[in-house]
């Protein structure tokens, strides 16, 4: 008998659990609610909404959701025991309660939350962070200009900017906020420089921004050598060195604006170099050619101006190559190497030498002179061909 | 009585020891299987435990202002919509699970934490279900250097559904509707909000609506269906392919075999088929192209076979909550939006008997979401006419005003058949009703050994033709072409008595013989 309670005792618990889970509609007579509050209240100040119950019996729970910006938030009201309900909410927006009452909305009531004073630092954005100084590229400056709550300020409250341009003029804008910001174009002016960016808005100030204006591309300028050496020896150098590079507004152009030398030698020898500019100026070392005659050079830019063409005529480095064979000690000088000047060409002066089209050999001078030993050389008539730089001469030798 | 001892002992040890082996076997299995498999994609990628269907709500894009900042380019329109939506999302989710679920991706620092507060607001024994439905995004502002932008989200409704925790019991459930004033920032590769307010709705421009044109498309007047003013009686059978049936048939679409399938239905005397939309299969929120050509394919075959068809949609599809309405209204989107015009079509069944959903799911929440579907998809096919199959006739009043005919299923006795016509005549008066699922299998074997036979079958589909003859010719589709080798265990579960006859319910079989019912069923 007592198993049977048992059982009958289990069955129920089980099929209260069971009900549990997909619980009835409960049908109740709802009574009448109505909510009193301002219709609106400025962000962060206490909120108190009066709730005025009629036909409800005591203790009945009736949920209040109110739905604003950030999302919702749910409360329980009882009947008979709660009169108001009270929120201190600090974002804006429109806040609309809803009464909800076993699957029925009761009532709804919309309370606008307004935005306080704005507060420090307004947001503000500057993009791009750099134009050219052409009169004609922009960038932009945004603020998002916010209470101290964090909340987007009313439309069309007006926002001050300042603007102090490179060539120390100071534009002043006023602009009102649209959807939450404002905004206003800076159209780059012909000076380049830096051009300094506030905005304000009812005393409240923003982080200073910074854009650069900056030259745009060079407009044709010009080269010139300077401490050169007339002589095609392949190791003096000498400096070419561009005019200052500007562009059409006369605005220096940025620092490390890179500089393309298109250098041909005398021979066809074709280089192809770059400088940078310091101060709008390109500087660019360069050595001497090995041949004598017209070196061509010419400097260019990407986008922009190409300079002059420059010549500079360099003259052979030497007088004459003397060479002495003396057939006893069966070996080849040659030298003394000099100088237009007679000066003794410097120590490791490269001397080719080709003997019958067959043999090729090289020596390096030592005090003006290059010594070859050709003991090996046969007997009878030899061509020896000598070159320093791009000078050649000939010489019969004949070896007894 | 000693020797009785020991023996009685003997069998506890046996017993014991069994018990001990295989619970050994079990726990070792779990270890087995524990280091075997890989990380559990939830916990891996820190992604919330529940994780719904594809959230895909509808974005439209109003005309933008003046662009006197930047133009907007279609890539990053596409970009801060994908990251805007997102950010909802997880707020829906984040109100789901009653704790922050990722948000930092989708909000600045400086209004996280209002995100954040705005979840635990809820409270702790309630759960918030909400999704948003509908977009109308207004661009206002687009920064030069393509980091800010703002833009109000007009009309956005957000649906809502509020359940105590403990007890699942639902307070509430409605739509919000309002604007918001949105200002989102590029940062970190992600677009945040960095500021929300929400307004009055304003109206919204007016939306291009599809003008209804239904010429040459079957219509429904009275308790008759017409094809230009025609009468058209449907003689229906409901269709899958012999050997690639329910979840099996899309993935293995073969458009040769639907032709030779729909020649043998219209050779045996039917002018229209029911055909059926598997959700998942349909990708769901976001259908692929080559599924909707396979239906495309599947309706001109019928169109030249001149056989009319039933498209049912949202087969499988058991999940009734908020986040999932977006992913099923964009798949009604795209099917309706594409076929609204097409001559093959003869209604868009909106689901498979929904009435047996609830057993499983809140009653209203089934019906919500029918009301919900019945009312966009009237919006994307103004043209086609639109039923439910509910599985018995007894629900099949519901959303009857609102449907152009009533369908309901019958696999019960005829003499039940002819009752449950009878009370849903008297709720449905002036619509036509059909009966769009009956049958009988011919499964006779260990499961069923009293099973029916061919001879049975055909007797009983004699039975219900002259039913439905007598309850004023109501149009009908048997349940099913053919036999099956082999079906899904989701269809029918796993249980062999339940599976078995199952596969016998076809007026082919699976040797290709047709049964003698096809004969009753078209003479």
């Amino acid at each position: 008998m007592r198993r049977v309670w048992v059982y009958g005792f289990i069955l129920l618990a089980a099929s209260a659990l069971v009900s549990c889970r997909h619980p009835q509609q409960v049908f109740v007579k709802a009574g009448t609610l109505s909510f009193q509050a301002p219709d609106s209240i400025p962000a962060g100040s206490l909120l108190k909404v009066t709730v005025c119950t009629k036909d409800f019996t005591p203790a009945e729970s009736i949920w209040i959701q109110s739905q604003g910006s950030w999302g919702t938030s749910i409360r329980e009201f009882v009947t008979g025991r709660d009169k108001e309900i009270r929120f201190r909410d600090s974002l804006t927006g429109m806040l609309t309660l809803r009464a909800l009452y076993h699957g029925k909305l009761l009532a709804e009531k919309k309370i606008r939350i307004l935005p306080v004073v704005p507060a420090e630092p307004m947001d503000s954005y500057l993009g791009s962070k750099s134009v050219i100084a052409n009169g004609e590229d922009w960038a932009m400056i945004t603020a998002i200009p916010t209470d101290s709550f964090g909340n987007l300020i009313p439309e069309n409250t007006e926002v001050d900017f300042l603007l102090l341009r490179p060539d120390k003029r100071v534009e002043h804008y006023t602009m009102p906020t649209r959807a939450g910001v404002v905004y206003r174009k800076i159209t780059a002016g012909t000076v380049a420089g830096k051009t300094f960016v506030g905005a304000s808005v009812q005393g409240v100030n923003s982080k200073e921004k910074e854009l650069q204006e900056v030259a745009g591309f060079p407009e044709p300028f010009t080269i010139a050598a300077e401490s050169k050496s007339i002589y095609a020896d392949s190791r003096q150098t000498f400096k070419v060195k561009t005019s200052v590079l500007k562009d059409r507004y006369n605005n220096i152009v940025p620092e490390g604006t890179a500089v393309f030398f298109d250098c041909r030698d005398a021979n066809g020898t074709r280089r192809q170099l770059s400088a940078y500019t310091l101060r709008g100026v390109a500087e660019l070392f360069m050595q001497n050619p090995a041949s004598a005659g017209t070196m061509t050079i010419e400097g260019s830019t990407f986008g922009g101006g190409a300079s002059n063409q420059l010549q500079i005529y360099f003259t052979s480095a030497f007088q004459d190559i003397p060479l002495v064979y003396d057939s006893a000690a069966k070996r080849l000088f040659v030298g003394y190497l000099r100088g237009k000047l007679n000066q003794l060409v410097p120590n490791g002066t490269e001397v080719q030498l080709q003997i019958d089209s067959s043999l090729n050999t090289k020596a390096e001078t030592v005090g003006g002179m290059a010594l070859f030993d050709l003991s090996d050389l046969l007997k009878g008539r030899h061509n020896a061909r000598v070159t320093v730089f791009d000078t050649t001469v000939q010489k019969e030798i004949i070896v007894p | 009585m000693a020797k009785k001892k020991i023996k009685y002992y003997r069998y506890w040890f046996s017993a014991g020891g069994a018990l001990v082996l295989l619970l050994l076997i079990g726990a070792s299995s779990k270890i087995w299987v524990y280091f075997n498999s890989g990380a559990d994609r939830s916990t891996a990628l820190n992604i919330p435990p529940v994780l719904p269907e594809v959230h895909v709500p509808e974005i439209r894009w109003l005309p933008d202002d003046d662009p006197d900042g930047r133009k907007m380019e279609d890539f990053n329109r596409q970009v801060i919509m994908k990251d805007y939506i997102r950010g909802w999302y997880q707020l829906h989710l984040s109100y789901l699970s009653g704790k922050p679920v990722g948000l930092a991706e989708y909000f600045t620092p400086s209004v996280l934490p209002h995100a954040i507060r705005a979840i635990y607001a809820v409270g702790k024994n309630l759960q918030l279900h909400q999704t948003d439905l509908q977009h109308n995004i207004q661009l206002h502002f687009y920064s030069a250097d393509g980091q800010i932008v703002s833009f109000t989200d007009k009309q956005l409704v957000l649906k809502q559904r509020l359940y105590r925790r403990d007890n699942s019991e639902k307070i509430f459930s409605g739509e919000i509707t309002a604007d918001y004033d949105v200002v989102m920032l590029l940062d970190d590769g992600y677009w945040r909000i960095k500021n929300i307010v929400r307004k009055e709705s304003s109206p919204v421009p007016g939306i291009d609506t599809i003008k209804p044109n239904r010429q040459g498309l079957v219509t429904a007047r009275g308790n008759r269906f017409y094809v230009n003013d025609s009468l058209f009686v449907p003689k229906g059978i409901n269709y899958y392919p012999q050997k690639s049936p329910w979840l099996m048939f899309w993935p293995n679409f073969d458009s040769l075999v639907i032709k030779k399938d729909l020649e043998k239905i219209r050779l045996l005397g039917f002018n229209c088929t029911r055909i059926f939309i598997n959700f998942s299969d349909f990708n769901k929120g976001n259908v692929p192209p080559e599924r909707i050509m396979q239906l495309q394919s599947l309706l001109d075959i019928s169109e030249r076979l001149q056989l009319k068809v039933i498209v049912t949609l949202f087969d499988f599809v058991g999940d009734y909550r908020v986040l999932n309405l977006t992913a099923t209204d964009r798949q009604l989107e795209t099917l309706l939006t594409h076929f609204n015009r097409h001559p093959a079509l003869l209604a868009w069944d909106l689901k498979n008997e929904p009435d047996l959903d609830f057993k499983h799911h809140d009653p209203e929440d089934v019906q919500e979401w029918l009301g919900w579907t019945l009312k966009q998809a009237r919006i994307y096919d103004p043209n086609h006419l639109f039923t439910i199959g509910w599985a018995y006739p007894e629900n099949a009043h519901l959303f009857s005003e609102r449907l152009d005919f009533v369908s309901f299923h019958s696999y019960r006795t005829t003499q039940q058949l002819s009752t449950g016509i009878d009370g849903l005549r008297a709720k449905v008066k002036n619509k036509p009703l059909v009966l769009e699922e009956f049958g009988l299998s011919t499964y006779h074997g260990m499961w069923s050994p009293r099973g029916a036979g061919e001879e049975e079958q055909a007797d009983y589909f004699a039975q219900v033709k002259k039913v439905l003859s007598q309850k004023g010719n109501i149009p009908s589709f048997v349940w099913t072409l053919y036999d099956f080798a082999e079906v899904p265990n989701d269809v029918t579960g796993r249980m062999p008595w339940r599976r078995n006859p199952q596969k016998n319910f076809g007026l082919i079989t699976v040797e290709g013989k047709v049964k003698k019912g096809a004969d009753v069923l078209v003479k």
